[in-house]
């Protein structure tokens, strides 16, 4: 088991380098137009830019500037300055993890709890009307789109302009430690939003997974030990079903810890998704390339996690 | 093709299978001796039984004459030739010779294809009966000599009984009239009164076109019906080998004693009155 | 005051029913059957028989599949079709246990062996998991797994096949049932681990006095195993009779089509061996009469219109048959096959 965990963090470390690397040569190569030029501003002299050439060490060769920048990366953890406002990368990222994180797991505990309830229920009373309403509104919500989603949201609840004055509208996301009841109540549209579509994804998930669970031998056996069909269901039945779906969760959170653009736009939550959105509007290409590269962090550790807690959740799987 | 010779050889014959160990350079540390070192002969026209428990070896050992694993070490000689490093199209001329059967009927069978076309695929995959007809002719003569409805050549094995099925997989081996034919486990999974009927057949058919058979089970009294010499096989090893009648009443190795003994009956056979 | 004991379990009558898309599944037709505490019964069939529909009804697991259910089954004097899902669950692990026929699908591979034996000790019985800990180790010494204190922690796959189906047997007995059934056993395991099987469950019998029904296809487990054989097919009882009698003297032209298509180990090898003809037969679409005429190499044009009713054989009351054909003459035909 240590041997299979030590596996999985020696791949993560080696990952993250990689990407890293990854990350500089594309920004290199994309047809962005010359750095120097876009921090300078359009009304720049050539003078000007040839000095923030020199500044931004963009005369040396490519290696130096390869080597500057990892080393930067991972001896200073600095992901260097925005071209728009000279602040550092990392501390606009730092300022917006917060929100990001908290409407990701907001989200999270949302969605996985629904989508338990609805599928558990609609995989024991399958068929059932109850069923298929809940599947079928499962699927309009997986095809809806997320902003789409958002504006109704907005339109219907939100109190400045919705028909319905409930939630706090769009814009009025303040952190945790300055207003607990302010940051919770303009985040539950949100969440509500962001949830939906996994909401929905999950609930058919584990319904399926439960229907099959349900029909292996085991689930016989336990039955004919005299256990109640509650413990039958959960116990054994879920407790096989639901080990897909937790590797899915980790990856899905750590895909949303980098962003999640859509709902932070709709809502004006200021994330990290909404920070790269803006960046990249302004051709601001360090702190894209900074977003990037926290984005790609999340995912990376998200899926050593989720592979050690698979080795957790299904014995088997340990003694490779 | 001269009787009583040896159609296949096998010497020394064994297949390891590996395993590795490491955090991140994967090093063997030891092997799985799944065929440790086996050497018979089958000769031609006899029906030689290999019988074991699970994890003896008697299933690779078949899949290594067939060539559908390479072998760690030693040789197999089909028909006086060495085939145990062939390779390529050398090797697909010799596989028409040697066919094989299976023992689950559900799953042996691509459920996606007609019996027709299952039964056919050897002629195809061979290049023989490029015509149509004739390769339509040849299949329904497969299936009527195994004892299937020829007007079945366009049902999907989901339509037939798992005995149905098993003579499909017959009829199938015996397109490209090989000769030898290797059983694996060929009615453990088959209900016993459709057993008997699928024993009778590969009887029939041994003698209808001469073909050299080994029989591989767990099932000792399905080998004892069947086979004229019988190598009893434990960890990867054949622990003894002997004709029938003299393996089944003076068994002379401790394994094949203690096998036979757990064979469970009461003194009956047959309904003879009880001692 | 009777000297005969009432059976711990009687079956009258029994009748399964399930309705598909094709028609109405008649998988238990009218099976009626008892047993004393203490012996063992074994139902022997091939798939379609119904012997498994029938022991799962025992247990009341067909409830709740949309079987429509009849007839009578009396244990220790209550009729278990008329027992309520609750009342059903507190006998079923406790007072009525089984096992069946994969170890390995059949135990749950995300939890420990021990885990689960703790589940079925506590589900029944108020004791603490210290307690039924301690219980489970003694079990699976009672079941002759080496080590069980160590064992307890391990998973349903790091057992062996023939460990995997003592740690089953043991969960089964972990509240000393009285009637234990038996769903094929030993039919997934190597020839020489079912010898220890059958051994192990023959003497948990005589040390915990249970009874047990074994269901199989296998006539040389029953041979073993049984006091009594019960032939199944196509959902009906076709023989029944003490194991001795239906082995040497067998009246029903299934069992002897049964007896005579296996191969054995003692005697002269057969030449070839006598198949039944034919195919099961479907459960939904029956033949007509008795259900084994088109089969039968003795049958008789009438067959296919009457019904056969369960007779006793003169001789031994508790030999019956359902043929039609005459007594005498099936005995002459017994005595007189060729060997």
């Amino acid at each position: 088991m240590t041997r299979y965990i030590i596996r999985r963090l020696l791949w993560g470390a080696l990952l993250l380098p990689l990407v890293s690397a990854l990350t500089f040569v594309l920004f290199r190569i994309l047809p962005t137009g010359d750095p120097a030029r876009l921090r300078a501003g359009r009304s720049a002299s050539p003078k000007v830019i040839a000095e923030l050439r020199v500044d931004l060490g963009l005369n040396k060769p490519l290696i130096d500037q390869f080597w500057l920048y990892m080393k930067g990366i991972f001896l200073h953890f600095n992901l260097g300055y925005s071209y728009y406002s000279t602040a550092p990368v990392r501390g606009l990222i730092a300022d917006r993890l917060p929100a990001t994180i908290s409407l990701t797991l907001g989200a999270a505990v949302i969605w996985l709890l629904s989508g338990l309830a609805v599928g558990i229920i609609s995989a024991v009373w399958r068929r059932s009307k109850l069923d298929r309403a809940a599947m079928g509104t499962a699927l309009v919500l997986i095809s809806a789109p997320e902003y789409w989603l958002g504006l109704i949201a907005l339109y219907l609840f939100a109190a400045d302009i919705g028909q319905l004055k409930v939630f706090p509208g769009a814009g009025s996301y303040v952190g945790l430690t300055s207003d607990p009841w302010k940051w919770l109540t303009s985040l539950i549209l949100p969440w509500l939003v962001l949830a939906a579509t996994n909401a929905a994804i999950y609930a058919r998930l584990i319904r399926g997974n439960l229907i099959e669970t349900m029909g292996e031998d085991y689930i016989r056996t336990a039955r004919a030990k005299g256990l109640t069909e509650r413990r039958v269901i959960l116990r054994h039945g879920l407790r096989s079903a639901i080990n897909p779906v937790m590797t899915i969760l980790g990856l899905d959170i750590g895909i949303l810890l980098g962003g999640a653009v859509l709902v932070e736009t709709v809502f004006e939550i200021p994330g990290i998704g909404r920070l790269n959105y803006d960046a990249i509007t302004h051709s601001d290409f360090p702190i894209v390339q900074g977003t990037v590269l926290v984005a790609a962090l999340f995912i990376i550790v998200a899926n050593i996690v989720v592979d050690i807690a698979y080795a957790y959740l299904d014995p088997r799987v340990r003694f490779r | 093709m001269s009787a009583g010779e040896p159609l296949v050889e096998v010497r020394d014959l064994a297949k390891h299978f590996p395993i590795k160990r490491g955090v991140v350079f994967q090093r063997k540390v030891g092997a799985v001796r799944a065929v440790d070192g086996v050497s018979f002969d089958v000769n031609r026209g006899e029906t030689l039984g290999i019988v074991g428990e699970t994890g003896c070896g008697k299933s690779t050992t078949a899949r290594l004459i067939m060539r559908l694993h390479d072998a760690t070490s030693g040789e197999v000689r089909f028909d006086g030739r060495d085939i145990t490093r062939m390779k390529g199209a050398e090797l697909k001329k010799v596989r028409p010779e040697m066919q094989m059967i299976f023992q689950d009927p559900y799953s042996s069978l691509n459920p996606r294809k007609t019996v027709g076309s299952i039964v056919s695929e050897p002629f195809a995959i061979h290049g023989l009966y490029p015509d149509k007809q004739a390769r339509r002719r040849a299949v329904r003569e497969l299936m009527d000599t195994v004892g299937l409805n020829t007007e079945h050549y366009n049902r999907y094995p989901h339509e037939f009984s798992g005995g149905q099925r098993q003579r499909i997989g017959v009829a199938r081996a015996l397109a490209l009239k090989p000769k030898l034919l290797i059983a694996d486990e060929p009615v453990s999974a088959l209900d016993v009164s459709i057993q008997a009927q699928v024993l009778n057949l590969l009887r029939d058919m041994q003698r209808r076109f001469g073909l050299t058979v080994v029989l591989i089970s767990h099932d000792l009294s399905v080998v004892r019906h069947m086979c004229d010499r019988v190598a009893v096989m434990y960890s990867g090893k054949i622990v003894e080998l002997a004709p029938n009648e003299q393996l089944y009443s003076h068994p002379s190795h401790p394994y094949t004693r203690e096998l036979l003994a757990a064979v469970p009956r009461a003194r009956w056979y047959r309904g003879a009155s009880v001692s | 005051m009777s000297t005969v004991a009432e059976p711990l379990l009687r079956v009258e009558d029994l009748r399964v029913e399930f309705p598909t898309e094709d028609g109405v599944l008649h998988a238990v037709d009218g099976i009626s059957y008892d047993l004393q505490s203490g012996r063992t019964l074994g139902i022997v069939g091939e798939s379609g028989s119904g012997k498994t529909v029938s022991s799962l009804t025992t247990m009341g697991l067909t409830r709740r599949t949309g079987a429509h259910i009849s007839g009578r089954i009396s244990f220790e004097d209550r009729d278990l079709l008329t027992l309520s899902e609750e009342e059903m669950r507190k006998l079923r692990g406790n007072e009525i246990a089984m096992i069946f026929q994969d170890p390995l699908s059949s135990l749950h591979p995300l939890y420990t062996v021990g885990a689960q034996i703790v589940e079925a000790v506590r589900t029944h019985r108020d004791v603490s998991k210290a307690q039924a800990r301690a219980r489970t180790v003694e079990l699976l010494e009672l079941v002759g797994i080496p080590d069980a204190a160590r064992c307890v922690g391990d998973y349903p796959h790091q057992f062996s096949g023939g460990m995997r189906q003592r740690a089953m047997i043991a969960m089964a007995l972990a509240n000393e049932p009285k009637l234990l059934i038996a769903d094929e056993p030993t039919t997934a395991l190597d020839v020489t681990v079912q010898a220890q099987i059958l051994r192990l469950l023959k003497h948990l019998q005589q040390e915990l006095g249970m009874a047990i029904v074994i269901v199989t296809h296998d006539l040389g487990v029953v041979a073993e195993m049984a006091d009594e054989i019960a032939v199944m097919y196509a959902g009906r009882i076709v023989e029944s009779a003490s194991t001795e009698l239906l082995l040497s003297a067998p009246e029903h032209p299934y069992t002897w089509g049964l007896l005579k298509s296996i191969p054995t180990l003692d005697g002269p090898r057969a030449q070839q061996l006598e198949p039944i003809p034919g195919n099961p037969p479907s459960l939904i679409d029956r033949p007509s009469g008795c259900h084994f005429h088109p089969r039968c190499p003795y049958a008789q044009p009438e067959h296919a219109r009457i019904d056969p009713r369960l007779e006793t054989v003169s001789g031994d009351a508790r030999h019956v048959v359902a043929c039609l054909l005459d007594s005498e003459v099936r005995r002459r035909l017994w005595r007189e096959r060729p060997r």
